[in-house]
């Protein structure tokens, strides 16, 4: 199918869906959010239109698109103003890892339970004392006939909650170099001897959870990569629906600075000339996402290198997301020491981004380590 | 719309990259802008004579090479990694984009690429080609948006031009001066004058690449290019700006990439210095920022380009804005930083880095500097000044 059909169908089944469609959120969708029934309703919907999981061969449920297709799907989506979700980590990096590294048999039993919802992935990589140097994670796997028993201490696990599955990796080879001793083991949750607790966070919502696992066991049919090949199975590259992300981040990004522009002109802060020039700063940043996004896609269709792009990519908008926060609370002056009314620790949708922003900086590598790939694998500096 | 450079673009690039690389090396750009008139006049004939450069946007009825922004850009950041001593930006870039925007037929649409140019403007685009002419552009009627202070410059009826303009690019070596000013109507003109005609004194600039030049015209004659010029200069200058920015990223990219060759090979405590994560996280802040810049820089050029066809819309007012907001920042923080990597071999004069650090400086001064743009950008974007 040609990039304009794909685009034409996209619109054509918006059009014929919208009454029930989420409306495009900001930039993320908040940290703690939880579907609701509009949202699971709207997901159904575009399970049935086969608008999920976009790059999975046919044969799991997606269409095989190139990141040049995922690229036009998602512009479609986010020109109508409509939200087009990702199945959460389980499509974005579980998926890409059964897909990369996984059996036949795995693909057939474990892909169409992602798409279909029954599965739900959170990750189990961090441990109290593995961050950024996640080669000296300790919980261990052992291995006993048909299963592996998993025994550690796995924190600041987002979807924690909302999850039925851990994709965990645990040492399986105590006596290996700490990067060949590892595995990919996919957990269920729900069995003995995982005690999932919430951690509260930054906004005060539970985003993310700990987890206490003392021998809960897998089948070892759910290890992915082969035993102790844990490592090269979780630095799998996350596809085509990462170079997706890039290309039409930017309508998210201008959605939020046109909501802070409109609360600021109502607020009548706009006189401010300080306040003008700080937004400008902020547009220069998203603009340049829309250029960037644009060129990306071009480079790749092209056939060229869009590998530094897609390298500075997370640093840049994660960068300019904490900085944002920043600037929509600065420039409402005293409006923004006050919260929304009611029960809990209610945030408005800017002291949202003013908090969640700092954990993106932090999260997927952070942007120190980020820094550190960018100069050894972009530009060869020695390691 | 195509921000990817390949093909036709690509093989200029190349092209322009090697005889570069042969004729204008770090030591040739050193020795020549201390020349009298800063300028390798050798570099020019051989750039005109070999690649057509002078002629690169000029109709191919003039006998141009008729070629748009995009290619323009290549070609910008090109120079904008060696700084030759070229009278480039004025003969190659400033004079033929004022006089397609301002004077070419009404029928033709938002930007003039491809177009040819009538009358006067014709000839001058002509001689520009055949690589006969250094034209340099005077502002003299020049743009509140960037402050006012480059000129002001009246015409009579007869075209007899009085006033004077400042930091005229190239103005010291040009035999002709193409100069905005207010005409008898009271509108934005566009004459063409002989140089040598005006009073001329070369300025001492701050970045020696960068000769420029102040022009007295006590009653100097001038040849009317075009009238009611004012939708035409503006859209003549919003292109400059771009042209502008593809060279700062150019020159920010050759930080860059001076620097990580620095790195890499400089060993101090034992290692390389690139081996240090303080230097490889200057290093790859530089790349995040040079990126974008690029992007932003690319997609001006091609809705440039996408704005001449008809029904395009024009997205190039706001772009040049964010172009010239954005890439001279992005190079002078490039320029700073590699200075910094290079310790004090960076500080030298013998070092080329004191050329970017200049030229980056001069280039955030130069047609408006980056608070102008970005109230320029707040303002089309609706949230400007009007807002009280």
């Amino acid at each position: 199918m040609s990039t304009a059909a794909l685009r034409a169908e996209a619109r054509a089944w918006i059009a014929a869906h919208r009454d029930a469609a989420v409306p495009a959120r900001g930039a993320h969708v908040p940290h703690d959010h939880t579907p609701d029934e509009h949202d699971r309703r709207w997901l159904d919907a575009l399970r049935d239109g086969r608008w999920l999981c976009l790059s999975w061969p046919e044969r799991y449920g997606g269409r095989a698109l190139s990141e040049t297709e995922v690229i036009a799907v998602n512009e479609e989506f986010a020109r109508a103003g409509v939200e087009r979700p990702r199945l959460g980590m389980s499509e974005t990096l579980v998926a890409p890892a059964i897909l990369a590294h996984g059996t036949p048999e795995q693909k057939d039993r474990l892909l169409p339970r992602i798409l279909s919802g029954r599965d739900v992935y959170c990750q189990g990589f961090s441990e109290p004392e593995t961050g950024s140097d996640l080669a000296r994670l300790r919980t261990r796997g052992v291995v006993e006939g048909g299963t592996v028993r998993i025994t550690g201490h796995k924190i600041w696990t987002s979807y924690g909650r909302l999850a039925n599955m851990m994709f965990v990796l645990c040492r399986t080879d105590p006596d290996a170099p700490r990067h060949q001793g590892l595995s990919y083991v996919l957990l269920p949750l729900d069995g003995d001897g995982v005690d999932v607790r919430p951690i509260r966070q930054i906004t005060g919502g539970h985003g993310f959870c700990e987890e206490f696992i003392d021998g809960a066991c897998a089948p070892l049919d759910n290890v992915i990569g082969g035993l102790n090949n844990g490592w090269r199975v979780a630095m799998t590259t996350l596809g085509a629906e990462r170079a997706g992300e890039i290309t039409s981040q930017y309508f998210g990004y201008r959605r939020e600075f046109d909501a802070l522009l409109g609360r600021l002109r109502s607020q009548g802060r706009l006189a401010d000339p300080g306040v003008r020039r700080a937004l400008a700063e902020a547009y220069v940043r998203v603009l340049l996402m829309r250029c960037t996004g644009r060129r990306a896609a071009d480079e790749l269709r092209a056939g060229g290198d869009a590998a530094a792009l897609l390298a500075i990519d997370k640093i840049n908008w994660s960068e300019h997301h904490c900085d944002f926060g920043a600037l929509a609370l600065d420039a409402q002056g005293p409006a923004g020491l006050v919260r929304p009314e009611g029960d809990g620790y209610r945030i408005d949708a800017f002291q949202r981004v003013m908090l969640e922003s700092r954990g993106r900086r932090i999260a997927r590598g952070t942007n120190q380590v980020q820094r550190n790939i960018i100069a050894e694998r972009v530009l060869g500096l020695p390691r | 719309m195509n921000l990817a450079v390949t093909g036709e673009r690509a093989a200029l690039r190349e092209a322009l990259r090697d005889l570069l690389a042969a004729s204008s090396p770090p030591p040739a750009v050193l020795a020549a802008m201390e020349t009298p008139d800063g300028t390798d006049p050798d570099l020019w004939a051989s750039l005109t004579v070999k690649l057509g450069l002078p002629g690169l946007l000029v109709p191919e009825e003039h006998g141009g090479a008729g070629l748009g922004m995009p290619e323009l850009a290549v070609v910008q950041e090109e120079l904008g990694r060696v700084l030759p001593c070229v009278p480039s930006f004025s003969t190659a870039v400033l004079a033929p984009l004022l006089l397609l925007e301002t004077a070419r037929p009404e029928a033709h649409g938002t930007y003039a690429h491809g177009t040819y140019a009538h009358g006067p403007a014709g000839e001058r685009l002509a001689a520009i080609a055949a690589g006969e002419t250094i034209t340099a552009v005077a502002l003299g009627d020049d743009p509140s948006r960037w402050g006012g202070g480059y000129g002001d410059v009246t015409a009579s009826a007869s075209g007899s031009l009085t006033g004077w303009a400042s930091y005229v690019l190239d103005g010291h070596i040009a035999d002709a001066v193409l100069v905005t000013a207010r005409g008898p109507d009271g509108r934005t003109a566009v004459y063409e004058a002989d140089a040598a005609r005006a009073e001329r004194t070369t300025l001492p600039a701050l970045d020696l690449t960068r000769p420029m030049a102040r022009l007295e015209f006590r009653g100097t004659p001038g040849r009317p290019v075009a009238a009611g010029a004012a939708a035409g200069l503006a859209r003549a200058l919003d292109l400059a700006l771009v042209a502008l920015g593809a060279e700062q990223v150019g020159g920010a990219q050759r930080c860059l990439d001076l620097s990580v060759e620095h790195a890499r090979t400089r060993e101090q405590y034992g290692r390389p210095i690139g081996s240090f994560q303080a230097v490889k996280h200057l290093c790859a802040d530089m790349l995040r920022a040079v990126e974008p810049a690029r992007s932003a820089v690319r997609y001006a050029a091609a809705a440039a380009a996408a704005a001449a066809e008809p029904g395009g819309a024009d997205e190039v007012p706001e772009l040049a804005a964010l172009v010239k907001a954005h890439c001279p920042e992005v190079y002078f923080a490039a320029a700073c930083e590699a200075i910094q990597i290079h310790g004090a071999l960076g500080f030298s004069w013998e070092h080329e880095l004191h050329l970017h650090y200049k030229r980056a400086k001069s280039g955030q001064l130069l047609f408006g500097e980056t608070g102008r743009h970005l109230d320029a950008l707040a303002a089309r974007a609706g949230f400007g000044e009007d807002e009280r």
